[in-house]
């Protein structure tokens, strides 16, 4: 007779999502933080508006690096991997 | 102190669109190894909780390997020949059985007859019409020659290698097409003998 061993482990992934809405939301609140704060030299608005550029600036460069490094769109493309392992019995 | 803020303002803009963007999952996964009488290991198979459509593959999955098993066994993997046939069915030999070479040993039920060519063919053994040649004598027990009929006369012998040495006149006698080495060779049976 043929016996079964099983053993459960926890499996972690990431995978790439949208921004949604609460990037604005982020984005309003971090820049008037910022323009308040840097309000001294050019006042409000001089640094609401830097504030705003790197901002957009740090997105840029977070997007480009998570698609770089998480290669995954979606939940079930992340565990891609372990879902072929129930047929050929690797996981990864 | 303006690119102070600007630096802030990257490192914020950075940090929080990573974590809006890049999000974390768990699960936990069950491996599940079966072994069938140590003869081999079967792979482990993942079965991810909370994923019912993996669940659901994997259950139908491990259905069509079952009903793979019920016809003779899984499938196995493709040979990395890639050979599309039996190289042994290519040998037109290798189709008989092989207890049909040997000759000797009388598988096909038919006793074997002294006198006949080595491949059992008797043709050429008895003239035409002359009757069956009393001197082939079938070495075992089943249907002799002279059970086809009491007119033939067909003597009984003890000694096949006299019989199928010095053939009896009246009688047809062994052509020369039978070799020497035929008679020193052991009967083989051939359906055509009793014929």
């Amino acid at each position: 007779m043929a016996e079964q061993t099983r053993r459960a482990r926890t499996v972690m992934r990431r995978y790439r999502a949208d921004i949604g809405g609460s990037w604005w939301g982020a984005l309003v609140v971090v820049t008037v933080v910022l323009g308040f704060v840097g309000r001294g030299d050019g006042g409000f608005w001089g640094a609401f508006l830097w504030s705003v550029v790197g901002f957009v600036v740090g997105t840029l460069i977070a997007i480009a690096m998570s698609s770089r490094v998480v290669g995954a769109r979606s939940e079930a493309e992340a565990f891609a991997d372990v879902d072929v392992a129930s047929g050929d019995g690797t996981a990864r | 102190m303006r690119w102070l803020m600007m630096c802030v303002a990257i490192v914020l803009g950075a940090g929080i669109t990573w974590l809006l963007t890049v999000r974390r999952v768990t699960r936990q996964v069950t491996l599940s190894s079966a072994t069938a009488n140590g003869s081999g290991e079967r792979p482990p198979r993942a079965d991810v909780l909370g994923n019912e459509a993996a669940m659901d593959e994997a259950a139908t999955d491990e259905a069509a390997t079952d009903e793979a098993e019920g016809f003779g066994g899984a499938t196995t993997q493709e040979s990395s020949s890639r050979m599309g046939w039996d190289r042994t069915s290519q040998d037109e030999d290798a189709l008989f059985p092989h207890d049909l070479h040997a000759g000797d040993r009388g598988v096909t039920g038919v006793p074997p007859i002294q006198g006949a060519t080595p491949n059992g063919d008797l043709a050429g053994v008895t003239a035409p019409g002359a009757g069956a040649d009393p001197s082939l004598t079938p070495v075992d027990e089943g249907p002799t020659v002279g059970d086809l009929g009491p007119e033939l006369g067909a003597p009984e012998r003890d000694d096949p290698e006299a019989a199928a040495g010095e053939p009896e006149s009246g009688g047809a006698h062994v052509t020369e097409s039978a070799t020497p080495a035929a008679n020193d060779d052991p009967p083989v049976p051939g359906p055509a003998g009793v014929r």
